[in-house]
């Protein structure tokens, strides 16, 4: 059974300190990365060269190279494997046509990074606690 | 066809007033004839009067001349004096002559002249016995005489004589009673018929000068009104001309059939040409812009030929070289066959309205320019503020996460300055944070759509207050909020507003053990109600009050109050976006004052 998390984000940094935040939670789930958006796609629809991943929960970064995180979501959300995958939107944004956008496109959730590594810890925290334990997840059968 | 009825009615009034007058004069001069010829027989009528009175008295002196005679005659038989026979000769003599007189007097009627006849035998008869008489007396004496027949006989032809003259004289007497009062019927008649002629001349006359009195009258009136309409024709002319000459609008006459063009010297001057110039239609073509020709002369062709008015725009050519614009109306005037015969119109110069409308079309483009300018920008600030929330964001939040990451990885390799500089380097992670989201937030007040709602003020107060006692519920504050304040704006721009403002007025108090907020409402200014709220804590220097309001402009160092320097910039810019103003007033550490009006 995989428990993956699918973290789609561009930048190293947020990258890193994206997996300290969730480790510094204990909270062990393997954690996929996909670079851009197009990569993200590839990952969870599959391809020849790479295999298709059901992760139980999508972090997901609005500006993206390639694709961008809106596209992705609309993909996923318009493809009855993926429909159902939780999607938090994890952006530097509080622009509110990004928010309408992402809740438009069926988003779970939506949290803006804190430029505070603390408070960012402490987002990371809830939102593992949330998804990854209190969150019952759709079946795992419902793709067919 | 109302002027032809008008003429016709005069034409008939005149034959009437004519024909009652020659009638007139006609009966005049019968009347005149009759009063001659009446006249006439008077005078004859008295000439026989006279005529007669003549006769009777010839015939008198016939009568007494013959008794002379014969007493003359007795005078010598009795004294055979010689003398007496004088009286008798110079009798016979006289007779003679009346008897003539009555004769040429009596020629005209055989009866008297009859009887004349008569009359002149029995006096020549008379005259003979007398003759004979004298001479028996100077023959045989004066008692043969006196006692002779003969005396006898002449008495008694005496007594004929005068029963023939009595007869004459009746006759004559007779035919005077006739004339006389033929003569008298004849004048009695004449006058009569002349009365009436007078009667019926003074009649026709006066009918005649009625009506000529009337039509006097009438074509007195008919020429009032013709000379008042012409009054009238004339001033509005006039007044067309005036407004012609006001208008400054050029006349022109364009005679289709003979080609002849006459233009007014307006007319000439909106095409620049010398006022005696002698206009054709090649010339006027010539005058026009080469460009402007064909469709100029396109545009009278199709007006005549659709029978639709002149409306035309061209540029006219001056012959110092300068072009103008000219507008050009007419209208064509078609004989009953429907034949073009002329065409009538006016020019006006309007190279002024063609500069302003190139003005506005240069300030139409300068202005899609500007626009566009500003969309472009917009677009691009657009662009930068959502650059500046995701990427601008990004690195900060990598200086404050590896610098946490850091102090919690390495804390046994740093010394405690070099935490606190780690610290210090997070804080201004932090706060770089905290001011791009201020500018963002300013960005968005600026450019967020606008909707205008009903707003409860003092409600939106009381849920600010209750956020700030909930963050911090240590602090003593007197709030003060008057209820009721509605106003109409954008509900989140105002609650950004109120946000700001007693975000301030709760930070600059907070070094007050006790501290007093208040928001309400004083008068009016220009019809605006205008808000306000108070605080009693750090205030402000007024000589630095035009400042308060700027971006990043602050009036306290980090250390005393924290804040970003954007608040009240983005309240003035809400304030500004609903079409009011903003002032503060402050005393240092007496407190600040914030008005406002929407």
């Amino acid at each position: 059974m995989n428990k993956a998390i699918l973290l789609v984000e561009d930048n190293p940094d947020d990258e890193e300190l994206t997996i300290r935040a969730l480790q510094k939670n204990n909270i062990q789930n393997e954690v996929m990365i996909a670079r851009d958006g197009a990569e993200a796609l590839e990952m969870l629809f599959g391809s020849d060269s790479v295999k298709r991943v059901t992760p139980v929960l999508i972090l997901l970064d609005l500006k993206l190279p390639k694709v961008d995180g809106l596209e992705v979501l609309r993909r996923l959300r318009a493809d009855d494997r993926t429909r159902l995958i939780p999607v938090v939107i994890l952006t530097s944004s509080t622009d509110e046509q990004d928010l309408i956008r992402s809740y438009a496109n069926g988003c779970n959730s939506y949290i803006r990074k804190p430029v505070d590594f603390v408070q960012f810890t402490e987002a990371a925290r809830q939102l593992g606690l949330y998804w990854l334990v209190l969150n019952e997840p759709p079946p795992h059968d419902w793709s067919g | 066809m109302a002027a032809h009825s008008v003429t016709m009615v005069w034409q008939s009034k005149r034959r009437v007033v004519a024909a009652g007058f020659g009638l007139a004069v006609v009966i005049l001069l019968f009347a005149a004839a009759g009063s001659y010829l009446s006249a006439k027989r008077l005078v004859e009528s008295h000439g026989w009067i006279t005529h007669t009175h003549q006769v009777l008295t010839e015939l008198e002196s016939t009568l007494s001349t013959l008794k002379d005679a014969e007493t003359g005659t007795r005078g010598n038989v009795i004294t055979a004096d010689e003398s007496f026979l004088e009286s008798y000769t110079e009798a016979l003599h006289l007779i003679e002559q009346r008897v003539r007189i009555v004769r040429s007097l009596t020629a005209d009627n055989a009866t008297q002249r009859a009887r004349l006849d008569r009359l002149e035998r029995l006096i020549s008869r008379r005259l003979a016995i007398l003759d004979e008489v004298i001479g028996i007396r100077r023959s045989q004496g004066r008692d043969a005489a006196s006692l002779s027949p003969l005396l006898r006989e002449g008495k008694h032809l005496m007594d004929v004589i005068r029963e023939v003259i009595g007869e004459m004289e009746g006759e004559e007497n007779h035919l005077l009673a006739i004339r006389v009062q033929q003569s008298q019927v004849t004048t009695r008649t004449t006058a009569a018929v002349l009365v009436t002629l007078v009667i019926i001349s003074i009649t026709l006359l006066s009918t005649a000068f009625l009506l000529y009195h009337r039509e006097i009258a009438a074509r007195l009136l008919a020429e009032q009104s013709a000379r008042d309409a012409q009054l009238c024709a004339e001033s509005g002319a006039e007044r067309l001309n005036l407004a012609i000459d006001g208008a400054n609008v050029g006349t022109w006459h364009w005679n289709v059939v003979s080609g002849e063009l006459e233009w007014s010297d307006r007319c000439r001057a909106v095409f620049g040409i010398p006022a005696g110039e002698v206009m054709s239609y090649e010339r006027f073509i010539e005058a026009l812009h080469p460009e402007d020709r064909e469709r100029t002369n396109a545009a009278g062709r199709s007006c005549l030929a659709d029978k639709k008015d002149y409306d035309i725009e061209y540029r006219s050519v001056w012959p110092d070289g300068t072009t103008h614009w000219i507008a050009a109306r007419g209208r064509g005037y078609y004989d009953a066959g429907g034949n073009a015969v002329r065409l009538e119109g006016v020019v006006l110069d309007i190279d002024d309205r063609k500069y302003a409308e190139d003005e506005i079309r240069r300030l139409n483009e300068e202005l899609n320019r500007r626009v566009a300018e500003l969309t472009a920008l917009n677009s691009e600030l657009e662009a930068f503020n959502y650059s500046v929330s995701h990427d601008l964001r990004a690195p900060l939040r990598a200086i404050d996460g590896f610098g946490q990451a850091l102090i919690e990885e390495s804390a046994d390799r740093l010394d405690e300055r070099g935490k606190r500089y780690l610290e210090r380097v997070r804080a201004a992670a932090q706060r770089m944070g905290e001011l791009i989201d201020g500018l963002l937030t300013l960005s968005r007040v600026t450019r967020a759509e606008f909707r205008t709602e009903e707003v409860d003020l003092s409600a939106m107060a009381h849920t600010v207050i209750a956020d700030l006692r909930h963050a911090d519920g240590r602090r003593d504050v007197e709030i003060v909020i008057r209820n009721g304040l509605v106003a109409r704006g954008d509900g989140r721009l105002l609650r950004a507003v109120l946000q700001n403002l007693l975000d301030n007025a709760w930070k600059f108090t907070s070094k007050r053990p006790r501290a007093r907020i208040e928001f309400g409402a004083l008068g009016k200014e220009d019809g605006k109600t205008v808000y306000f709220v108070r605080d009693d804590g750090a205030g402000f220097d007024m000589k630095y009050a035009d400042k308060l309001f700027g971006v990043f402009q602050r009036l306290h160092s980090m250390t005393e109050f924290v804040g970003t320097g954007i608040g009240l910039a983005t309240v003035r810019r809400v304030i500004h976006r609903h079409g009011g103003r903003a002032w503060p007033e402050g005393e240092v550490d007496k407190g600040a004052t914030i008005y406002f009006t929407l």
